[in-house]
């Protein structure tokens, strides 16, 4: 029996991810708190270790006001700043 | 996970290296978002489950365990190698398959391209009849569908619909369901990858419901009725085949539902004594639409030995009142599908629809006291317009505004109605179903 696929498959090259550096210190360090329970707590604590071992300029921190919302343009501008970002946490 | 991977995806763009936290069970849904965001070496470290109910100490020591991790994620040493390959292979839009309908099958299931129950096999011939019904050209680009943001067609639309079962009448219907589907306020994206067991409802206005039987009475949320039944199939193998779902994997629902098999009915406006929900929504009387919401399993309102219009709803506003419903924390606004006894009950003794929807919004609130300290300021923080508009800081209501409450007449005889907690869409959306001329 000839039949017809329901799916949808094409051809597409993977993007790559942002260029890493070899240091970590020094920098500004982002975090995305998704909302998830203990998301801030864990950022916390997450910052305090970053502090102890890399030196970081400063924090910033977003909070998305749910985890299904995307970032706003305001919070993207936020975290431009940033060197790296951390999202915390899927749950 | 809902949004993170779209969001890391974004930041990677822009040349900020990112890395995502996940406990163990969202790893895989993490990494086939990433994959249909076509960057599949976007880095996750992966945390026990569940962190929600984590003490202190716990989440302390989950810190300490993945820090040196999250450092290698975002440094050059160790980072992934950009350099990647082709993604997916060649599309094969035909396939030979050896013997009859029950081989079809068995590939379609092995291949997960079923929602479990069997299919009518899509061939050439029975997919150009349901396209024969398309308003679209069938190789037409609709939009990209989450959570694979694939590309939809009509044509690949027509291949879901014949494998569901639908008659060909039905297409338009499936079509439109679909554009609403597309529309950015569903919010399809967040309900498709998360916990919740919300999923989209189809309700179908106008002259096309009554055309095409579907149902609007008596069970009409359950089995027994060829168009309710194939058109909400249509669109759950739309959202596996086109979408990308995958239970358990890019759909992690924690229980999920009945209504993720299929999810369509019709509003009886013959027996509604108010306007009908596409008429509110802008449409005249004349014109069929579908209208789609994320919502969860209807809960039953059963109004024994109530006699009037106010008693109904004193009743209808205890049920509200539970703690654990989606539109406490969701700002969408709640559904109700009201009987027809119900309504005409509420209309004798004065009520019009937006009596009923200014009754439920002024008295379905509860007191803030009655959630713990964490649930409050998660109610706070997602219900923010609450506390913004409506002046009541002590209480959280069932929505933020009487007009975001829905009301669709429809259902047999009885004392009974339905009410469906809504989630994730930042409003319905309704699409006029446009049929071939």
């Amino acid at each position: 029996m000839l039949v017809l696929s329901p799916t949808v498959s094409t051809r597409a090259e993977a993007l790559p991810i942002a260029p890493r550096e070899p240091n970590l210190e020094g920098e500004v360090w982002g975090f995305v708190d998704t909302s998830k329970v203990n998301a801030d707590l864990f950022i916390e604590i997450l910052k305090r270790e970053i502090a102890n071992s890399y030196y970081p300029k400063d924090f910033v921190v977003v909070r998305k006001q749910a985890p299904g919302l995307a970032l706003t343009t305001e919070q993207i501008g936020l975290l431009e700043r940033c060197r790296f970002v951390i999202f915390c946490f899927g749950d | 996970m809902s949004w993170s991977v779209q969001d890391a995806t974004e930041l990677e763009r822009r040349g900020i290296p990112t890395v995502t936290v996940c406990s163990a069970p969202f790893l895989k849904l993490g990494q086939a978002q990433a994959k249909h965001a076509r960057m599949p070496s976007i880095p996750f470290v992966k945390i026990l489950h569940p962190m929600a109910t984590a003490p202190t100490d716990t989440v302390a020591e989950q810190v300490k365990e993945v820090f040196a991790q999250i450092g290698r994620s975002l440094k050059a040493s160790d980072a992934p190698s950009s350099a990647e390959k082709p993604l997916l292979g060649e599309e094969r839009n035909r396939l030979e398959i050896k013997g009859g309908i029950e081989e079809v099958n068995e590939l379609f299931h092995e291949q997960g391209w079923t929602d479990g129950l069997p299919i009518i096999p899509p061939t050439d011939e029975n997919v150009a009849a349901m396209l024969s019904q398309s308003p679209r050209h069938a190789d037409e680009q609709l939009g990209l569908l989450p959570v694979s943001m694939h590309p939809v067609t009509p044509k690949m639309l027509a291949v879901n619909a014949v494998m569901a079962g639908c008659a060909p009448a039905f297409f338009p219907v499936v079509l439109a369901a679909v554009e609403c589907l597309l529309d950015d306020d569903l919010a399809l994206y967040s309900m498709q990858t998360a916990t919740n067991a919300t999923t989209p409802l189809i309700i179908v206005n106008g002259p096309l419901a009554r055309t095409l039987c579907l149902n609007s009475g008596q069970n009409l949320f359950g089995p027994g009725n060829r168009a309710n039944a194939t058109i909400g199939r249509a669109i759950r193998l739309a959202l596996i085949n086109i979408g990308g779902e995958v239970p358990g994997v890019t759909d992690p629902a924690t229980h999920g539902q009945p209504g993720k098999y299929s999810f369509c009915i019709a509003e009886a406006e013959q027996d509604s004594p108010w306007t009908p929900l596409s008429v509110e929504r802008g449409y005249s009387p004349e014109q069929s639409t579908v209208t789609l919401i994320g919502a969860g399993g209807p809960q039953n309102i059963f109004t024994y030995g109530c006699l009037n219009g106010k008693e109904i709803l004193e009743t209808f506003v205890g049920t509200l009142c539970g703690l654990g419903h989606n539109n406490i924390i969701f700002p969408t606004g709640p559904l109700f599908v009201i009987g027809p006894e119900h309504a005409q009950t509420l209309a004798r003794d004065g009520f019009s629809k937006r009596d009923v929807k200014q009754y439920l919004f002024d008295n379905g609130r509860i007191p803030l006291s009655r959630f713990s300290e964490g649930s409050q300021r998660g109610i706070r923080e997602r219900r923010a317009r609450w506390f913004e508009v409506v002046g009541d800081p002590a209480h959280i209501g069932i929505a933020d505004d009487p007009d975001d409450i829905l009301i669709v007449v429809a259902g047999g005889m009885g004392i009974h109605s339905q009410f469906l907690p809504t989630a994730f869409s930042k409003n319905a959306v309704t699409k006029l179903i446009r049929e071939k001329v």
